[in-house]
């Protein structure tokens, strides 16, 4: 167990829940968007723009890094209004290895040989970071904005004529999910030190997309199947190389035996839902027995 | 209070609707029927921005909904159900009809956006448990809506629709799938909704009930309307006697 709380295993954990929870709000909203490895290419040349151009603090950063990160789904968002499902998913797919294929021939960024150097960042910070916008993640999926989003994925012409203003809250998701890439982007740059655009394949989309259908649609289910996915080829190193034929295994059962995934339905929220209807029901109970 | 003016709307070249005019007046339960594909449901998505008239003119209050998105209809104060059952997945009863509160936040402040459902916005949370007695769904209100039975699921709809204060409610075949006695309970339901001052326009292909709760009929046939009128005389029309079974 103790490769579990090796640094670099909390490192990879920490930058995949983050990427993990950016597929979720689109997901959850009902946009199929794919465009995760450029949003996360975007924050991690930006960041180390920044640490080594203009000498700023790896915090900062980081934080600019995510808020590019969101501006970089507008194109993507004006790509929501004409096109969804599948659609949009290759085209948000093909839009990611754009900017992805920007970085391969920009000079300036090492183009495919890549960049190093950068400030290196302590793996607690990592860790830090990650556990806030867990938190930060099921309050929002939780709040007001959060139900509307999961109204939006159920059924989005009902949620419409509701008076919902469906653009603006998928604009949101995207935004949302596009900041926590940025970020995780600038944490892969700067605890690794090195990135070239090999780091923003699509090998990486799959990834996580896998993490997300294993876990589950919520919150917690997408931090879980990241931690879960994550740690099990670190546990036994001596199959690592066997990681792929894993993940396929596991993704078909899953397919086969838990197909809305871990954690479908906020376990909280369910708990809590179902001590209330008790109660409701014994009163209900109570008010036959008087009649 | 809803105006329809010549409307026609043609798919590829075919009229589903072909010059439809009536009047909805303000307070009564007006109902449109007509066989199986006679153009009802795509009246209806016309009224609600969900598809755009090829011509003539829709006015609610004097205004005209023509081009208007459909979270514009619906923040107008017209709100709809839906044919099949539309409930939002993954939402328990409550929150289903609390959805519809939230566009009308959003220009409130959107600090209240990011607090949980069942925190602040006291009003609507009192108007939601008013609905939900009303329709007396009190004891599903947080139960998740697609776990629960199918009669039930479709009141819960007419709640999530009641939600916003709507001065019109269009009704989309509530009573399909329904046995007897569930169709007894929304006859009940649709009057006491139209005593609250909404004002109904029901698309039902339950003659029974469409008799017993509507003040008006319009009566569609392949896109034109061949009879409108009080249930007594649709009744008694020829016309619609040949259209429902045959000349």
């Amino acid at each position: 167990m103790d490769i579990l709380l090796s640094e670099p295993v909390q490192a990879l954990v920490a930058i995949n829940v983050l990427l993990t929870l950016s597929l979720l709000f689109p997901f959850a909203a009902g946009v199929w968007s794919l465009g995760l490895p450029g949003f996360m290419a975007v924050g991690a040349y930006l960041s180390t723009w920044l640490t080594m151009q203009m000498g700023w603090q790896v915090g900062p950063a980081i934080a600019v890094a995510g808020l590019a990160g969101a501006a970089s789904t507008i194109p993507f968002a004006l790509l929501t209004l004409r096109i969804r499902d599948i659609y949009l998913a290759i085209a948000t797919l093909a839009a990611a290895e754009l900017i992805v294929l920007f970085f391969s021939h920009f000079k300036p960024t090492g183009a495919v040989m890549g960049m190093t150097g950068m400030p290196y960042l302590e793996v607690h910070w990592l860790l830090i970071l990650a556990t806030g916008c867990v938190v930060a993640s099921s309050l929002l999926y939780n709040s007001r904005f959060g139900k509307v989003l999961v109204a939006a994925g159920s059924d989005p012409m009902v949620a419409a004529c509701h008076g919902l203003n469906m653009p603006t809250f998928q604009f949101a998701s995207l935004a949302i999910g596009g900041l926590l890439a940025g970020m995780a982007g600038a944490c892969f740059a700067h605890y690794y030190s090195f990135i070239s655009p090999g780091n923003f394949g699509f090998h990486r989309t799959t990834d996580i997309l896998m993490f997300l259908v294993v876990g589950g649609l919520t919150p917690l289910g997408a931090v879980l199947g990241a931690m879960i996915l994550t740690t099990i080829p670190q546990v036994i190193t001596s199959l690592e190389k066997w990681a792929p034929a894993m993940y396929g295994c596991i993704v078909l059962l899953m397919a086969v035996f838990r197909p809305a995934g871990l954690l479908p339905k906020n376990q909280l929220v369910k708990i809590f839902v179902t001590k209330k209807s008790d109660k409701n029901k014994s009163r209900r109970h109570l008010v036959s027995k008087d009649a | 209070m809803l105006e329809i003016n010549s409307v026609t709307k043609s798919f590829y070249g075919v009229n589903a609707i072909d010059k439809v005019s009536f009047h909805v007046e303000k307070g009564s339960i007006t109902s449109l029927i007509g066989p199986n594909g006679a153009g009802k449901t795509t009246l209806i998505n016309m009224i609600t921005g969900v598809l755009l008239p090829t011509s003539g003119d829709i006015k609610f209050k004097g205004q005209s909904l023509i081009g208007l998105r459909p979270h514009q209809v619906g923040s107008l104060g017209i709100r709809r159900t839906f044919q099949t059952v539309r409930l939002f997945n993954g939402l328990s009863v409550r929150e289903n009809l609390l959805i519809g509160r939230i566009r009308s936040l959003l220009g409130i402040s959107w600090l209240q956006m990011l607090l949980p459902m069942n925190l602040g916005d006291m009003e609507g949370r009192r108007r939601a448990d008013e609905i939900l007695s009303l329709l007396e769904l009190r004891d599903y209100a947080d139960e998740l809506a697609t776990d629960l039975p199918y009669g039930i699921q479709r009141r819960v709809e007419i709640a999530r629709a009641l939600m916003g204060y709507p001065e019109f409610a269009l009704l989309d075949e509530p009573a399909a799938g329904m046995n007897e006695g569930e169709t007894d309970q929304l006859v009940e339901d649709v009057k006491r909704i139209r005593d609250t001052g909404v004002t109904v326009l029901l698309v039902e292909h339950d003659m029974s009930m469409v008799m017993r709760v509507s003040d008006t009929i319009v009566v569609l046939n392949f896109g034109q309307k061949i009879s409108e009128g009080s249930p007594n005389y649709i009744q008694g029309d020829p016309q619609v006697i040949a259209s429902y079974l045959g000349s």
